[in-house]
């Protein structure tokens, strides 16, 4: 019954939520930034857990992996739709450069860093440290789109150009990261590098597009034809929710079979538009209940684990200021770019949780660690975040008191 | 049709190489997110294969679940379907307002008669033959043989009742599917609706007395009467409360239909658990608020009392088709076959006498009402269904009667699963032969 409460409680949070949250508002300096962004529903879930309400015991909490794998699976398969090979040659190849240098570097930046805080400190497993660091990395080197879309809507940004390479970066380097997530997964298939080897790797590799192929055609193949939207819903769930299954029977990656999954269905589905709108639909509502989750799962472990999200924080800071200032000294936009512009892409959310909770449900032994370092690093970067864009953007930003004043006005004459 | 046949190649090829084949050597049962994934595809697959020819999707559904469940292929275990168990909580909540909601007073109001005519006559038809019936085997059947004839009426009046009881979700499931509309629509629907009362009050007599007659209570006790109308009266009460808060959550915050309906479901379905709970430890009573009787209520509120009954009904219906698929899957998985195998010959009995009776109480109901438009003559064949409230009914004899609860279990639940397989094609043949089916009222939709 009380897993029932929880399945309850999460959907009509999370339904709820996705309207009230990350809504257009007006801009809030300070702790004010941790509500709205999605950060609340971390602790949220945190009161809602074992060490709050006691309503998403860890009991509860395992018998809701189903959602979860179906969540992380959904997301996989969002980011694969986007995927989409003929749209991706129409975009900019100067950004698309930008992106992948910028992730890169911050991937590789934290990756080190990473390992060698764990190394030092010795927190998780010998074997595992590896695998972790990696992880730690690929969550690292997405950003979440929530900062931009708040100073937007408070600001009106007389370079728009650079708006828009931020929110090109926000949007695309999530590939990247699941690119780099399932990279690591592929060299490591059983956690460690003692275990390495080539075929076992390529077995990975086979089995992981396999599992994403397979589903994909079964949707091609049921949407070939004549089909109701409600008869669409249920492929869809069901193809998202087998991928998911299948992956969580063979013990690999929910997240990366979603995404190949996603990827081939962007390319050969006639109806990827309509997969797409459905999919997207729900996006914010499972990203809450994934943050819910996290925040239930959070067993808060003071220490050296504090140390290491430190760590983690301040290279992924340094990475991505490094980062964006050596893309765009390679590939140099026709507008004037900040040097620090990294600092305004280091807002932190929903792939970066996802990453991290696939991970975690592969190698239990890693969450108590991963998810105190992310969900630390996700609460700071939501609250420093806005700021520090408009510290960046500062010289081409004007408040938009009138947006509000218009809103204010067409309040007061509804009333 | 090829499309769909060559997905449901894949999709079991792909469990029978993970599941079956040992190639990757994992053991072990399936996770219950693959087996929904699973079941979600091939019962949709199945179910459109079986309309194709002429049958109900939901035939399809219940039988991919019973084929590839733990009597057969066994991808779906027992465990994976005892897990799913709180997604048959959360449809069965969802079919329910769905229910409520498709009673619109304005177009029963004519049909009123014939509606009362036909709860009474079945009820009082098919209770009597069944039990009649029953009792006249009794001496037979190896567990009764050694009662007294008082015992074996009071135990072949158990039989009776559940034979009364319906299914509303098949009903609403394939009302859906064939998108069905009609005075021969609202009448079987509303008839099967209400009658979900009427059971849980017969119910409750025939058990009481059981008691008496097994002896294994004391003397009869006059007071459930009472407790059983508060039980009806509490859920009808909570049900219109819990209507208008709906309508106000969908005013004030404007969030979906669905969305609410299925967090209000779960929370209907906690608030009666806790009811009953609370009742029985501080008071010593037991009070059991029917959870699917509120949310029948709630539906019936928002189709009746307010604005947005035709909205409601919209919504609903746009994301009901994932959850029907689950939903008979699940309980297609869930079918005892052991007891279809143990207990297939008194069950068949049971279900010609109880199929000759349901035809025999609506012909004679129209009579009663004087129906002219035909309408009672096909009624019978959309009564035939039995599913989740049988079910339920009977675990509760299992739970009062553990003497001899198993064995009435047993016939009962293979009676109950051959109405459950054949009743939704002698529905949707009846709706087709009254020409109230889409395709028939809009050839060219």
């Amino acid at each position: 019954m009380k897993l029932l409460l929880a399945i309850a409680l999460i959907s009509l949070i999370a339904l709820i939520g996705s309207r009230l949250t990350f809504f257009s508002r007006r801009l809030t300096m300070g702790l004010k930034n941790i509500i709205f962004t999605g950060t609340e529903y971390i602790f949220l879930g945190f009161f809602l857990g074992s060490w709050g309400l006691n309503i998403l015991d860890i009991e509860t909490l395992k018998k809701l992996e189903p959602f979860l794998l179906f969540g992380l699976s959904w997301i996989g398969f969002l980011f694969g739709l986007q995927f989409e090979v003929k749209r991706l040659k129409v975009l900019p190849r100067r950004y698309f450069s930008i992106t992948a240098i910028q992730s890169f570097i911050v991937f590789v930046l934290v990756s080190s860093a990473a390992w060698i805080a764990l190394k030092f400190f010795q927190l998780l497993p010998e074997h595992l440290i590896l695998l972790a660091s990696i992880t730690l990395g690929s969550s690292a080197s997405c950003t979440a789109q929530s900062a931009i879309a708040i100073v937007n809507h408070n600001f009106r940004i007389e370079n728009r150009g650079l708006l828009e390479l931020m929110r090109y970066i926000s949007s695309v380097d999530g590939l990247f990261a699941l690119l780099f997530f399932a990279a690591a997964l592929c060299i490591l298939p059983n956690g460690g590098l003692v275990s390495f080897g080539f075929l076992k790797s390529l077995g990975w590799l086979t089995v992981s597009i396999a599992m994403g192929v397979l589903p994909a055609l079964v949707l091609i193949f049921l949407s070939s034809t004549r089909f109701t939207q409600q008869e669409y819903m249920v492929f869809l769930i069901g193809v998202i929710m087998f991928c998911g299954g299948l992956a969580e029977r063979l013990h690999y990656s929910s997240l990366v079979a979603g995404l190949v999954c996603g990827i081939v269905t962007a390319n050969f589905c006639p109806h990827r538009l309509r997969a797409l709108s459905i999919v997207v639909h729900a996006e914010k509502s499972i990203y809450i209940s994934l943050l819910i989750l996290l925040g239930a799962g959070w067993q808060f472990k003071a220490g050296a684990v504090l140390i290491v999200a430190a760590v983690y924080f301040f290279s992924r800071l340094v990475g991505k200021i490094i980062g964006v200032f050596t893309a765009t000294k390679i590939f140099k936009p026709k507008y004037k770019v900040p040097p620090q512009l990294g600092l305004g892409l280091i807002s932190e959310g929903g792939l970066a949780v996802a990453i991290i909770i696939n991970v975690t449900l592969l190698y239990p032994v890693l969450s108590d660690s991963l998810i105190t370092i992310i969900v630390l690093s996700v609460i700071v970067n939501e609250y420093i975040s806005p700021a520090l864009i408009v510290k960046q953007l500062g010289d081409v930003l004007h408040f938009a008191e009138d947006r509000f004043q218009k809103v204010k006005d067409h309040e007061a004459d509804t009333e | 049709m090829q499309n769909r046949i060559i997905s449901l190649m894949i999709v079991v090829g792909t469990m029978f190489l993970v599941v079956s084949s040992g190639l990757f050597g994992i053991k072990g049962e399936v996770s219950p997110s693959l087996v929904l994934g699973f079941m979600l595809l091939s019962a949709y697959c199945i179910g459109f294969i079986l309309a194709r020819i002429g049958l109900p999707q939901i035939t399809g559904y219940i039988f991919a679940g019973l084929f590839f469940g733990p009597f057969f292929v066994d991808y779906c275990s027992s465990r994976a379907v005892a897990d799913l168990g709180f997604l048959n909580s959360l449809a069965l909540a969802f079919i329910a307002f769905c229910a409520g909601g498709e009673l619109k007073l304005s177009s029963i109001r004519s049909k009123l008669k014939i509606i009362l005519c036909l709860i009474g006559g079945v009820t009082a038809v098919v209770f009597t033959g069944v039990t009649l019936s029953v009792f006249l085997i009794s001496p037979y059947i190896p567990f009764l043989s050694g009662y007294n004839l008082y015992v074996r009426l009071a135990v072949s009046a158990i039989f009776g009742v559940i034979s009364v009881a319906r299914s509303p979700s098949s009903a609403i499931a394939i009302i859906s599917e064939t998108k069905a509309k009609g005075d021969y629509t609202d009448t079987v629907l509303g008839v099967t609706v209400v009658m979900d009362v009427v059971i849980i009050i017969l119910f409750a007599v025939v058990i009481s007395v059981c008691q008496v007659a097994l002896a294994s209570s004391g003397g009869m006790d006059a007071s459930f009467v009472l407790y059983l109308l508060l039980e009806i009266v509490i859920a009808l009460v909570s049900g219109f409360l819990l209507g208008k808060i709906i309508v106000f959550l969908i005013e004030k915050v404007k969030v979906e239909f669905p969305v609410v309906i299925a967090g209000m479901g779960f929370i209907v379905i906690k608030f009666c658990h806790f009811m009953g709970e609370y009742f029985h430890d501080f008071y010593d009573v037991s009070l059991n608020i029917e959870p699917l009787l509120i949310c029948m209520a709630a539906g019936f509120t928002i189709q009746n009392f307010s604005k947005y009954g035709s909205t409601f009904l919209r919504r609903m219906d746009r994301v009901s088709l994932p959850i029907y698929v689950a939903f008979f899957a699940i309980t297609g998985a869930s079918i005892n076959m052991d007891a279809l195998r143990s207990s297939w010959f008194l069950g068949l009995i049971i279900v010609l006498v109880r199929t000759l009776m349901i035809f025999m109480g609506s012909r004679l109901s129209g009579k009663i009402a004087g129906d002219t438009k035909g309408i009672c003559k096909n009624a019978w064949l959309g009564f035939i269904t039995q599913a989740g409230v049988s079910l339920g009914l009977l675990s509760e004899v299992v739970r009062r009667f553990p003497e001899i609860g198993g064995d009435i279990q047993s016939i009962l639940v293979a009676a109950i699963t051959a109405n459950q397989i054949v009743g939704p094609v002698a529905f949707k043949y009846a709706l087709n032969k009254v020409g109230e089916t889409k395709k028939q009222l809009m050839p060219n939709a």
